[in-house]
């Protein structure tokens, strides 16, 4: 009797193997993507914690009020668990009012405001705003 | 020096008969804040005498020169300067910090009239110390009318007395309408700390620096500007009793001599009224950047008839392109001087971007306050009736002053004043309360709360112009993310 020799096993074999190797891609990538997707949520979270350390030392720096010393620098930690922010202002000094404002009259103290939030795994935002502060003058 | 002609004592006198007997007026009020005993003195004039009260109201001191005690025929204007080191904005005795306040007075005694000028020391909470005064004696070119004062720093080669070289500006001369040759017309700088004179500029010969054009009294007051922030006074703007804006260029540590540069950049005055044109309150400067980043100053001032009878005054709003440009005498003597037939009427202002400025006619009623811009919004004060523009610690019940906001580009009418407060439904103007002096400044007041917005303030009346304008301006924003 000759000896068959069967071409079926290989190729279903064959199929096999392809069939796992997109499965095990598309499973690498659907895990990429919820890793990827985790990342915004984080660097998200991160943001929101830096706005928020921003809204926070704009009322810090308003509750300094007029016309108490301007500190050189400043600083605020928040050491809630994370998500959390670190705030700080530095003091710029003064320049001339803005255009629109009588000269003399006016002072305007410029400050920035730096403020950044913090997330898991290790998401990292750091916001950075240029406040100026309008004084009138005696 | 020369006598003022009987006519004009004779106005004056007339003026001065008119305001007495009458309610005082709400003056202007000055905060100092005393960094010892966290004490506020808040300082105003009540008539012709300075009062002193604490934050509560309680009294602290009163000032009264001796030659206005009992009768209020004459004027007191002054200001302070705080001579803050640290910019606290408080007044640290103990480290060497003072509050100066400078006045000065006119009065009438008989048929003459009287300058003075002096200083006061309320650096130390309830005390008052006189520091100086200056009178016609001491200091002749102080004439017989005196601006109000104005501090400021100014380098002056080795002639400063005062550690920080504060100096008190002020305008003299005689009231007489219109220009008069050398009716001794001059413009002061006196040493903060020993009232001794510094510089002087005058037609007359004696001056530090001669300007032949100074032929009218310098009865506005003066805005003195930092332009380079580095805390010295670098440019004067005044008006003069004839209807002229000048400027002058300083030069700072320079000798007197050679201190200034400046001439005539408006002369505003309109030959066919019967009653010339005059200012008394200090120009209201301001910086303006249009789409093309060209930079110029609006200089706003208003008018006030200098005889007895009316005029048709107006507030005038020059620009001045190319502000920050430090000009040599021989450019000034050059400059093309504005005149009312380059100052459209603000109605008639077809292209703002390219107008020299504008006017906004005020008729028969005058402008004697300070305006204020407060983001490019101007605010200034006129007042109808008969005053006594010497008598300035008087108000008069035939007087009533009220406020108006403008388009300080376009000179329109502002929106943001609401009509519910006004006269009537299509005028802009807030009438201020009676009894509100007729050169009423409008202020910019410290907010209410300390996030809120900036408050302007006339007689002590808030007016609602400024509320759209934040005390706090995002200038830049940015975002970096690191992970």
């Amino acid at each position: 009797m000759k000896a068959q020799r069967g071409v079926a096993l290989p190729i279903a074999l064959g199929l096999l193997l392809i069939l796992m190797l997109l499965l095990s891609q598309g499973i690498g990538g659907a895990a990429g993507e919820a890793r990827l997707a985790s990342l915004q949520q984080f660097r998200h979270a991160a943001f929101e914690a830096a706005e928020a350390g921003l809204v926070a030392g704009r009322l810090q720096l308003a509750t300094l009020g007029s016309p108490v010393a301007p500190p050189p620098q400043q600083q605020r930690v928040d050491a809630s668990p994370l998500p959390r922010s670190l705030t700080r202002f530095v003091y710029r000094g003064e320049s001339a009012p803005p255009a629109g404002y009588s000269l003399g009259r006016f002072s305007a103290r410029d400050w920035e405001l730096h403020s950044r939030g913090e997330a898991a795994r290790g998401a990292v935002v750091e916001l950075t705003e240029g406040l100026q502060q309008l004084e009138p003058q005696p | 020096m020369q006598r003022a002609p009987c006519t004009a004592i004779s106005v004056v006198a007339l003026f001065l008969s008119l305001a007495l007997a009458l309610p005082p007026a709400r003056g202007t009020e000055l905060t100092i804040r005393h960094a010892s005993s966290g004490a506020v003195t808040l300082v105003r004039n009540q008539g012709a005498q300075l009062v002193a009260q604490d934050a509560r109201g309680a009294l602290l001191w009163t000032y009264a020169p001796p030659q206005l005690q009992g009768s209020c025929q004459g004027a007191v204007q002054f200001t302070l300067w705080q001579d803050d080191r640290n910019r606290d904005g408080q007044i640290t005795a103990s480290t060497g910090e003072r509050a100066l306040l400078f006045a000065t007075l006119s009065w009438q005694s008989g048929s003459a009239l009287h300058s003075q000028l002096f200083a006061l020391d309320v650096g130390t909470p309830g005390t008052r110390q006189l520091l100086w005064q200056l009178d016609e004696s001491s200091l002749p070119a102080l004439g017989q009318l005196v601006s109000a004062p104005t501090a400021a720093r100014i380098r002056i080669g080795r002639a400063n007395r005062d550690p920080q070289q504060g100096v008190v500006l002020l305008g003299a001369g005689v009231p007489v309408p219109g220009k008069t040759s050398r009716n001794g017309a001059a413009l002061l700088a006196v040493d903060a700390s020993s009232g001794t004179l510094l510089w002087s500029a005058s037609a007359a010969q004696g001056a530090s620096q001669r300007y032949a054009a100074a032929d009218a009294a310098f009865a506005g007051a003066i805005t003195a500007l930092d332009l380079d922030a580095d805390g010295y006074t670098d440019r004067l703007y005044l008006g003069d009793w004839a209807a002229r804006i000048w400027r002058f260029d300083i030069s700072p540590g320079n000798a007197a001599a050679t201190l200034t540069r400046g001439g005539v950049i408006a002369d505003l005055a309109d030959p066919a009224q019967p009653v010339a044109l005059g200012f008394i309150a200090a120009p209201d400067v301001t910086l303006f950047t249009d789409a093309a980043a060209m930079r110029w100053f609006n200089i706003a001032v208003g008018s006030v008839a200098t005889g007895n009878g009316t005029a048709d005054n107006a507030l005038f709003v020059l620009r001045e392109r190319d502000p920050y440009a430090r000009l040599t005498q021989a450019q000034f003597d050059g400059l093309p001087v504005l005149t009312q037939a380059d100052l459209p009427e603000q109605a008639a202002l077809t292209d703002s971007a390219t107008a020299r400025g504008y006017r906004v006619s005020l008729g028969s009623a005058q402008s004697a306050g300070r305006a204020l811009t407060v983001n490019g919004t101007l605010l200034y004060t006129q007042f109808t009736g008969t005053a006594p523009w010497l008598a300035l610690c008087l108000a008069t019940p035939n007087v009533i002053v009220t406020a108006t906001a403008i388009d300080a580009v376009t000179g329109s009418a502002s929106r943001e004043v609401p009509v519910t407060t006004a006269a009537n439904a299509s005028d802009s103007r807030i009438a201020l309360p009676t009894g509100t002096q007729a050169q009423t400044d409008i202020e910019g007041s410290p907010p209410a709360t300390p996030d809120s917005a900036l408050r302007c303030t006339a007689a002590g009346v808030t007016l609602p112009a400024c509320a759209s304008a934040p005390r706090w301006r995002r200038v830049y924003w940015r975002r970096e993310d690191a992970d």
